[in-house]
C-alpha cells in the first residue's frame, strides 16, 4: 500500500518528527562538547596564566619592564589581572592592587603641590617623588621586609599613565595631557583640578600643550579660532586660578602664558 | 665679583614668567619664597652682607631676555624683609643689609659656639670672632662686623651677653654670661 515510495499518513508523521528529534539531539550534544571543549581549554589557560602569574608574581611587582609585556599579553587575550583586585586574580596573585595603590599614591601627590603647581604637573616628576616614598617607606620598613619592599618600589612612566587612565575612569577629574616643544622629547603632565575644566579652558591647555607650553591671548584665538575676548578671558581664568603663569616680557608687551610644567622644582 | 663655580640657580630662574610678579596668590607666594631663596644663597656663597639693590646682576637673566620690573623687585625685598633677611641700610631702599641668617639664626650659632669653646665670662672684642686666629672654625666666622652686632644685640636682649658698644664697630666689645 505504498503510494510512490513515500510514507503518508500518521506514521510517516511520526518518523519525520523522530528524525528531527534526533538531529535536534545530536545537534545538542555536539554543541554541549564544543561548549565542554571551549571550558576546558579556558580552564587550561587560566591554569597556565594562574600559574605563570603567580611563578613571576615577584616580578610583576617589581619589574616594569616585564610588568608591561605581561600587562599586553593578558589584554590581548581579554583579562586584566592587574586592573581587577576583586575576586580570582586579586586573591590568587594580590597583584590587582598595583594600579589601585599606585593610583592613590598619585592622588596624593597631585594634591599636596597643588598649592605649587596649580594642578599641573610632569608625569616625570610626579613618578620621581612617588619613587622616593616609596624608597623612603621601605627603608624605614622592618628589616624581614626591606627586600621585598625595595622592589615594590620600581614603577615606570607607563605605570603612571595606566594608574591615571584609571583614575580618570572613576571621573576623578584627573587626566593626563601632553605636551609637545621644539627640540624636547614630549612631556605628559597630569591635569588634576579641584573642578572640571570648563570646555574653554581644557582647549586653551591642550592649544599650550601643541605650542611649546605657553600662548598668548592672540595666538589662542587663532589656533582655536575663537575672537580674542573669548582666548583672553579663558586664559585670564586659568591664570587666577594659578594653573598658568603669566609672563610680561616687556613693559606694554602683550602676555605670554605659560604652563608650569617641568619649570618648577617644587 | 666672580660667580662660585659650583653655584646653581632653580630651573625656575630660567622660567620667562618667574620676572613678572604673578597675580595669583599661591603663584606669587612661590615666586617671592624662590627669589628670596635666590638672594640669600649668592649672598652667603660670596659671604657678601650688602646689596645694591638696583645692581644686583641676577634680576636680569640674558639667556632668555628676562628682567624683573621696578614693581617685583619692591615685591621681593619687602617679602625678603618681613621674613626677617633683610633690613634696610639707607631711607631711601637703595642698599639692604642681607642676613643669609637671620639675627637671631646667628645669635644661636654665636651662643652654641661661644658655650662649646668655653669663653662664657670672659671678655671678647667683635674683630677676634669674626676674624682672629681661634675662632677660624666658627661658623660666624669671616661675618661683617654690623651683622654680628645684630646677632650679639639678639644674645643681650635674651640676657645672654652684654655689649660695649665702640665707635668702630670692629672694636665692640662683649661679655658671654655663663650659663644660668
Amino acid at each position: 500500500m505504498s503510494l510512490g515510495g513515500k510514507r503518508l499518513g500518521k506514521s510517516g508523521l511520526r518518523d519525520r518528527r523522530a528524525r528531527q528529534a534526533e538531529l535536534e539531539r545530536k545537534g545538542k550534544e555536539l554543541e554541549a562538547e564544543s561548549i565542554e571543549h571551549v571550558e576546558t581549554q579556558l580552564a587550561a589557560f587560566k591554569d597556565e596564566l594562574a600559574k605563570f602569574a603567580s611563578a613571576h608574581k615577584k616580578r610583576i611587582n617589581s619589574d616594569p619592564a616585564f610588568r608591561h609585556r605581561f600587562q599586553q599579553m593578558t589584554t590581548a587575550v581579554g583579562v586584566d589581572p592587574l586592573l581587577s583586585s576583586k575576586g580570582f586574580w586579586g586573591k590568587l596573585l594580590g597583584v590587582g592592587d598595583f594600579y589601585f595603590e599606585l593610583g592613590v599614591q598619585i592622588l596624593d601627590v597631585c594634591i599636596s603641590t597643588r598649592p605649587v603647581n596649580g594642578g599641573i604637573m610632569d608625569a616625570k616628576e610626579c613618578l620621581d617623588r612617588i619613587q622616593r616614598a616609596r624608597t623612603s617607606v621601605s627603608r624605614g620598613a622592618a628589616a624581614a621586609a626591606s627586600g621585598r619592599a625595595a622592589s615594590r618600589a620600581l614603577v615606570s612612566l607607563d605605570d603612571v599613565e595606566r594608574a591615571v587612565a584609571q583614575l580618570g575612569a572613576l571621573g576623578s577629574g584627573i587626566a593626563i595631557q601632553r605636551v609637545t616643544r621644539p627640540g624636547k622629547a614630549p612631556v605628559a603632565i597630569i591635569v588634576s583640578v579641584p573642578r572640571e575644566l570648563s570646555a574653554d579652558t581644557a582647549t586653551a591647555v591642550a592649544v599650550m600643550g601643541e605650542s611649546s607650553g605657553r600662548c598668548t591671548a592672540a595666538s589662542l584665538a587663532s589656533a582655536a579660532g575663537w575672537t580674542a575676548d573669548r582666548a583672553a578671558s579663558a586664559l585670564a581664568a586659568l591664570a587666577s586660578d594659578g594653573m598658568v603663569w603669566v609672563d610680561q616680557p616687556s613693559a606694554g608687551a602683550p602676555c605670554e602664558y605659560w604652563l608650569p610644567a617641568g619649570a618648577l622644582d617644587a | 665679583m666672580a660667580a662660585p663655580a659650583a653655584e646653581r640657580l632653580p630651573a625656575i630662574y630660567q622660567f620667562p614668567p618667574f620676572f613678572t610678579l604673578q597675580t595669583n596668590d599661591a603663584l606669587r607666594a612661590k615666586q617671592l619664597g624662590e627669589w628670596r631663596n635666590i638672594i640669600v644663597q649668592w649672598h652667603e656663597a660670596r659671604k657678601e652682607a650688602t646689596m645694591h639693590v638696583a645692581d644686583w646682576p641676577l634680576w636680569e637673566n640674558k639667556d632668555i631676555g628676562r628682567r624683573m620690573s621696578a614693581e617685583g623687585i619692591a615685591a621681593v625685598m619687602r617679602f625678603v624683609k618681613e621674613g626677617g633677611n633683610c633690613e634696610w641700610v639707607d631711607a631711601a631702599k637703595t642698599t639692604a643689609r642681607i642676613f643669609y641668617k637671620t639675627p637671631s639664626q646667628w645669635a644661636a650659632a654665636v651662643h652654641e659656639y661661644v658655650d662649646g669653646a668655653g669663653l662664657a665670662g670672659t671678655m671678647c672684642i667683635v674683630y677676634d670672632l669674626i676674624s682672629g686666629d681661634t675662632t677660624t672654625d666658627a661658623p660666624f666666622y669671616g661675618l661683617d662686623a654690623a651683622t654680628m652686632i645684630r646677632a650679639l644685640d639678639v644674645l643681650e636682649a635674651e640676657g645672654k651677653a652684654e655689649v660695649f658698644r665702640q665707635e668702630a664697630l670692629d672694636e665692640t666689645g662683649v661679655k658671654f654670661k655663663p650659663r644660668s
